[in-house]
């Protein structure tokens, strides 16, 4: 049998240093990588593909959660969080993730968090991967309302803050966040969007429409029913009547 | 049990019954004496010089249907209802910013003007129709023989009424004062050591037990000086700066082994400013915040400063870092900690100070402080 192959996640060293231990000493576990962020685990998980991840739930920027709501392969690893004190959901995670750990982690608890992960390597489905995913969501957002996207080129991953996006579109399973002139592609979905931006700053206009409401130059009564509403960069967007309170919610 | 007792009792009870019924038994006394006290025809008094008519007439008019009720004491009526109007009034009037001389004048000023008024009311209701009315200066004596008496009683149950009043309220806002103190206590001191620090530390310590005994030992020891420092400081609201500045530099002194040689930190603070007076633990968050989003999460070290300095009567504290800024926004980045460093220095200064999180020249963001500088005092009996 090939060893499980292991990367740890944590933003400090000395927090990680002591999962790392306790996985180069273990049989059958092999150390492929350490993570010193969100970003770089996304990175990390890409490229090396582990078989399973301690990470730590509270880093800054990017959590734990925030890191595996972002997962876009069906390849997703096993998960074990490690968490110095869990107020947010506890429950949330407990439905996809392997195990959680809490700080100081103990070698008796670890040594029961490889055991649990051996057995749910062995039975992985797409449903479990599905389950995950949309759970470290969930937990992510108990945390607060979204404050930006994980966008990925290839291998690598990016942080696109949310207050830097002017506005966003539709192009298939992914939306189009265009921030000045480039445009980023972000898994996701309307919907899941507007649920999770900050209702102050962002509004839907349309079925395939959200924009950033300090970006909005003008806003003008259209013969559909609808706004043409112009932003600052001179962009021009048709809302439709179906929207058409929450644009004049704007107004007032 | 009937339904009208439960709805008496006292979770039921509203606000305006006490002040209602009493006012309503004054109402009911004042008619009583008004009643009995006033004799069946208006009597004529001694020393008056003309003899008062006599209400005539078969078709009773206003003055007679006063007569009837008492006329001689329309005061009563007018005492009972005026009360609650007096007592309102009296509410507004507030020795402390008006002055005593002023009080006293207004308060006399009031009690002339309303025994003038239901002496003026007696006098019409009793010469209105007569033909004959007595003068001004032969009026007087009858007028402030019936009159004085009554609205200086009523100034005097006024009086009562709203010193039981202000005493009641300031023993609320006492005892109120008191459980804000508390909470800002209560405040300060959770908002302190974040579990995730504690945690955290503890994690290194056993990552360093294994590796470096000797690290592992100072970092127990840092953590037991911060956890003293912790304990220490519960009684209190204010603190030295020099306590402030000893615990921040522990904090920090924890972090950087716990980053490794990510942090580097200055605390660059003359010592002639540790006798300063603060808030407890009012630097704590903003270092926590300069640490979070100046250091964490970079792979690329960080730098944390601490300064402080006083500007004439101003302390001006000042907690920066180097790390991401503010291009996210400033809310992103001012947490729970950061609303809870306004709400203290609010409680401690009022509107007496300013705080403001920029970003910094270089990059960065810089958390500021201004209060007023004031020397730290000892509480008696303390070391």
């Amino acid at each position: 049998m090939t060893a499980i192959r292991v990367l740890t996640v944590d933003d400090e060293p000395l927090a990680r240093e002591r999962v790392s231990t306790f996985v180069r000493e273990t049989e059958g576990l092999e150390l492929v990588g350490e993570g010193n962020n969100g970003i770089e685990a996304l990175d990390l998980i890409a490229r090396l593909e582990p078989d399973l991840i301690f990470i730590d739930v509270e880093m800054p920027e990017l959590s734990g959660f925030g890191v595996i709501a972002a997962l876009e392969d069906t390849r997703v690893p096993a998960v074990v969080f490690i968490t110095a004190f869990e107020r947010y959901a506890l429950k949330a995670f407990e439905v996809g993730a392997v195990d959680y750990l809490q700080k100081p982690v103990t070698r008796q608890r670890f040594a029961a968090a490889v055991t649990r992960a051996k057995e749910r390597l062995g039975r992985r489905s797409a449903d479990y991967w599905q389950a995950l995913v949309a759970s470290a969501a969930l937990a992510d957002r108990a945390r607060g309302v979204r404050t930006r996207f994980v966008v990925r080129r290839a291998n690598t991953h990016h942080i696109v803050p949310a207050d830097q996006v002017d506005w966003m579109d539709v192009a298939d399973n992914y939306l189009c966040l265009h921030v000045g002139a480039k445009t980023h592609l972000w898994r996701g979905t309307m919907k899941q969007a507007e649920e999770e931006l900050d209702r102050d700053r962002f509004v839907r206009i349309h079925r395939s429409l959200i924009v950033a409401v300090d970006r909005i130059l003008t806003v003008r009564t259209h013969e559909s029913g609808g706004h043409v509403i112009e932003l600052k960069g001179g962009v021009k967007l048709r809302s439709s009547r179906q929207y058409a309170d929450r644009v004049r919610a704007l107004l007032r | 049990m009937t339904s009208a007792s439960q709805y008496l009792s006292r979770k039921h009870r509203p606000s305006w019954l006490y002040p209602t019924l009493l006012w309503g038994g004054i109402v009911v006394v004042a008619i009583a004496i008004g009643l009995y006290a006033t004799p069946p025809e208006i009597p004529r008094r001694p020393g008056m010089g003309r003899a008062l008519p006599r209400v005539p007439g078969p078709a009773p008019n206003f003055p007679t249907l006063l007569a009837l009720l008492g006329v001689g004491s329309v005061v009563w009526y007018a005492a009972a209802v005026a009360l609650p109007l007096l007592v309102l009034g009296a509410r507004r009037l507030d020795v402390d910013r008006h002055g005593r001389a002023r009080t006293i004048a207004i308060a006399t000023v009031v009690v002339l003007a309303l025994i003038a008024i239901t002496s003026a009311i007696q006098y019409v209701s009793v010469y209105g129709d007569a033909p004959a009315h007595p003068g001004l200066s032969a009026y007087l004596p009858q007028a402030l023989r019936q009159n004085l008496l009554p609205w200086i009683a009523v100034a005097g149950i006024v009086t009562a009424i709203e010193a039981r009043r202000r005493a009641l309220h300031a023993a609320l806002d006492r005892e109120r004062l008191r459980a804000k103190v508390a909470e800002q206590r209560l405040i300060a001191l959770t908002g302190q050591l974040h579990p995730h620090f504690l945690f955290n530390t503890l994690q290194g310590i056993s990552t360093l037990i294994h590796r470096d005994p000797e690290a592992a030992d100072e970092m127990l020891a840092k953590l037991s000086d911060l956890l003293r420092d912790l304990l220490r400081h519960r009684e209190h609201v204010l603190v030295p700066l020099g306590d402030e500045l000893r615990y921040a530099r522990t904090y920090l002194e924890i972090a950087q082994l716990r980053f490794a040689d990510r942090l580097q930190f200055e605390i660059d603070v003359a010592p002639a400013l540790d006798q300063a007076s603060v808030p407890l633990f009012i630097l704590q968050p903003l270092v926590e915040n300069a640490l979070a989003h100046g250091i964490g999460g970079r792979t690329r070290g960080g730098r944390v400063v601490v300064k402080a300095c006083r500007e004439g009567e101003r302390l001006r504290l000042q907690v920066s870092d180097d790390g991401a800024g503010l291009t996210n926004s400033v809310t992103l980045r001012e947490g729970i900690g950061l609303s809870n460093t306004r709400e203290r220095l609010r409680a401690s200064f009022g509107d007496d100070h300013r705080f403001s999180l920029d970003g910094g020249a270089d990059g960065g963001a810089v958390a500021r402080i201004d209060i007023p500088f004031r020397l730290h005092e000892t509480p008696a009996g303390s070391a």
